[in-house]
This record gives C-alpha cells, structure tokens and sequence, in this order.
C-alpha cells in the first residue's frame, strides 16, 4: 500500500475512534488521545511548521468537539507538534525505543498545558496531573506504540 | 550524511515565530470564551461534532444500553412496590386539600434528552440531543432523578453542550438540608468533590444530604447534590474539610432532564 494512503487511512480510523470509541474505550475516565496520536502519525517527512499548523487543526477539533473551552488544547497540541518535531527532526523511520521517548515527552507536555488551561491553582494541577494526565500519557504511549507497528514495521514498509 | 542528522536548530527561528503566532492565537481565543463571536462560533461547531458523536458512538452505546436495561428492570420492580403506596398516598392527599382548600400545585417543566457524548479526560462536558429547536437555553440546569448534573453552556440547534458540576473549575453552592449550613462545591476527580467555606463549629454530619442552595445564579434550587462522606477539622483552619460523594453517577448518565422551570418543593431531600 502507498505510504500516503497508509497515513490517510491510520488517520481517518484515529479520528473515527476519537469519535466513536473515546468514551467505550474509557479506564477509571481517561481514555486515548486518539487526535494527538494522529498529530504523532505525520511524525516524519513534515517540517516543523507543518507540525504547528497540524497541531493547530486537530486541537480546534478537539476543542470544538468537546465543547468548552477553544484554545486549550489547540495551545496544548501545537506546542506538542512543535516539541515531537524538535526531538526527532529525521525524515527515516525512527527505532522503537526513540518513537516511544518521543512519544511519551510530547504527551507530557501536551497534558502538562492542557491542564494548566483547566485547572486554576497549582495544586489543582498538579493533582490533575497525577490523576490524569500521567494515566492518559501512559495509556496513549501504550496506543501509539501498537500504531508503530502499522506505521514503521518492515511488513508495513515491504507494501511501500 | 549531514544533511539528515539532527535539525534542531536549523531554520529554528522562522518555526519558533510560527509556534510563537500559533500559541498567541490560541491564548487569544481562550481569553475570549465568554466573547459573543467565539459564543457563535462554538455553537456552529457543537452541531456537526455532536451529530458525529451521535451517529458513531452507536456501538459502544449498546454495551451502556444494556447495563442500563439491567439497572432499570431493578427499578421497575421496585417501584411498581412503591406506586401502590403513592397511589393510596395521593388519594388521600387530594382530599384533605380539598378539603383544607388549598390550590393545585403547579407541575415542573422537564425536557427529557439522551446523553450522545462525553468528554472522558477529566474535561466534565456531555453532549446532548436537543437543542434551541426543543427550547433549551444557555444556563438552564440539567438534572436526572438522582440529582444535578450540571447546566448548559452552549446551545446549537439539535444538540447542546452540557458542562457538569463534576468538572473542572465547576463550583455549586450547596445547602446542607438538616443543618442549612451552606457551602461551595468543587470537583476533585471522580464523583467525589469537597465543600469549601464551611465554618468549623457547623453543625455538619457524615451521610447529610446536600442541595443546591439557590443562591447561585446557574443553578435551580433544592435539587440533591450529593452527601457528606468524610470531616475532617484542619487546627490551622478556619474552616471544616468537607469531602462530598456527588449524588449523581456521571460515568452511568444516559438520559438527563432540562429544568425549564420547576415548582420550589418538586423534590423529596431525604
């Protein structure tokens, strides 16, 4: 399968599952974040400012879709493309072990912003963190490194 | 070789001005959430993002549906014991106001909706599916027959978006119905939440039922909130550290109902 179609394809089941199964998919409330790991699979062969512009869509998505705030997770979301850029700039496949730094660090970041727009004081951040952002970080790390296979495994790679 | 080694900061300044934009124009939009423009502009989006939460979460619905199918025929079972008693309760209620003269009490209006979209990830919001077509406003309180979930913060025409009490920056004021102590209510994580601003010689006990107080202005009064579950008194405070258990089970909601107007007493506290 073409390279592109794959993207397209990996993207549009993302996007199906933010709507459809975010909620089925739910643990103790934190589920995947299904539009940033579409966000993760542009991760290479783009530039960082496509990064930006692609963070900056899939957070007003986001925003829009959930209903409160716009501007959270668009400010969340273009950081994060920002920084998943910054940390692997390559254009080749990246190892497993790199994916998943890259990963899990963009994540944080993303869900340290995020609920720095929700939440009001320090502490309320910080136990938000600890409820759940860490838990949503490790759940979509878990997501998006099942999607490393589709993305850069050499049976994915040998339909190229 | 070089030329796929490690960009970091290659070509860094022209990307770091366009996050700069970027996050600028974000910020920008988040000072203005209570802008009229952005108001619109939310309310446009809320129809397509619900009708797509509508039409693809059916699936996963079906697994809720049938927990809830389970939970009502409980239900059922137990009020078709209870209706008897009310029936005979009624009847006899109707006749010493007849015979005592007093006036028809006017019914509450409620609008029944289905529940087509939650936010999971702490954010507190649901979707649901009615809109200004079936007269919901911005503001109106929504609520299930175990208590408040929250109120309305944007309305489209088919779908509103509902932001509950569970949530983040969410506050109630509540009223504690045997002791009228009141207090704020915030979220924590969960169904659980404290009640701020509770003097430490209040008369407040494990298990009180907690209603909305009515002095707020987002909130209809007297519907249960939740109850009291721990107290505890902080020397270095002046006030109680109230933990409450809210009274509704916001990871079971299905249907709600909207408050378009309710008469003051339409619900039994304890």
């Amino acid at each position: 399968m073409n390279k592109q179609w794959r993207l397209i394809l990996l993207s549009t089941s993302l996007f199906f599952c933010h709507f459809a199964l975010s909620h089925w998919a739910a643990v103790a409330g934190v589920s995947p974040d299904f539009l940033f790991l579409i966000l993760f699979v542009f991760l290479t062969g783009r530039s960082r400012k496509t990064m930006i512009f692609f963070g900056l869509l899939l957070g007003f998505i986001q925003d829009v879709s959930v209903g409160g705030w716009i501007g959270c997770l668009m400010l969340s979301k273009t950081a994060a493309g920002f920084l998943m850029k910054t940390l692997y700039n390559k254009d080749q496949p990246p190892s497993f072990f790199i994916y998943s730094l890259v990963l899990v660090l963009s994540m944080t970041v993303h869900e340290m912003i995020r609920l720095a727009c929700l939440n009001e004081s320090f502490h309320d951040w910080a136990f938000g963190m600890l409820r759940y952002g860490m838990p949503i970080v490790l759940y979509t790390a878990v997501t998006g490194s099942l999607m490393y296979f589709l993305l850069y495994s050499r049976y994915s790679r040998e339909f190229d | 070789m070089n030329q796929t080694k490690y960009k970091v900061f290659r070509g860094a300044s022209g990307d770091v001005m366009t996050l700069i934009a970027a996050a600028g124009f974000s910020l920008f939009l988040l000072s203005q959430k209570q802008a009229p423009w952005l108001e619109s502009v939310r309310q446009t989006a809320l129809t397509p993002s619900a009708y797509l939460q509508d039409k693809l979460s059916w699936f996963s619905r079906i697994q809720d549906v049938e927990q809830e199918n389970r939970r009502l025929m409980d239900e059922l079972a137990r009020l078709k014991q209870t209706r008897v008693m009310y029936e005979i309760a009624a009847t006899e209620n109707a006749r010493l106001k007849a015979l005592l003269g007093f006036e028809q009490e006017v019914p509450g209006q409620y609008i029944a909706c289905e529940v087509v979209g939650k936010s999971t990830n702490g954010e507190g919001i649901i979707h649901i599916n009615r809109g200004s077509a079936s007269n919901l406003k911005k503001g109106m309180t929504v609520m299930t027959d175990e208590g408040l979930v929250g109120r309305i913060v944007s309305v489209s025409e088919n779908y509103a978006a509902v932001q509950c009490c569970a949530g983040p920056g969410s506050r109630v004021s509540a009223r504690d119905v045997r002791s009228s102590v009141v207090g704020i209510l915030r979220w924590d994580y969960g169904n659980l939440g404290r009640m701020e601003q509770v003097p430490l010689r209040s008369d407040i006990q494990l298990g009180d039922l907690l209603v909305s107080s009515g002095f707020s202005q987002f909130y209809a009064p007297g519907i249960p909130v939740g109850r009291v579950t721990t107290l505890d008194k902080n020397r270095n405070s002046l006030f109680l550290d109230v933990g409450i258990k809210f009274a509704v089970d916001f990871d079971q909601l299905h249907h709600v109902l909207v408050v378009q107007s309710a008469p003051p007493e339409v619900l039994n506290y304890e």
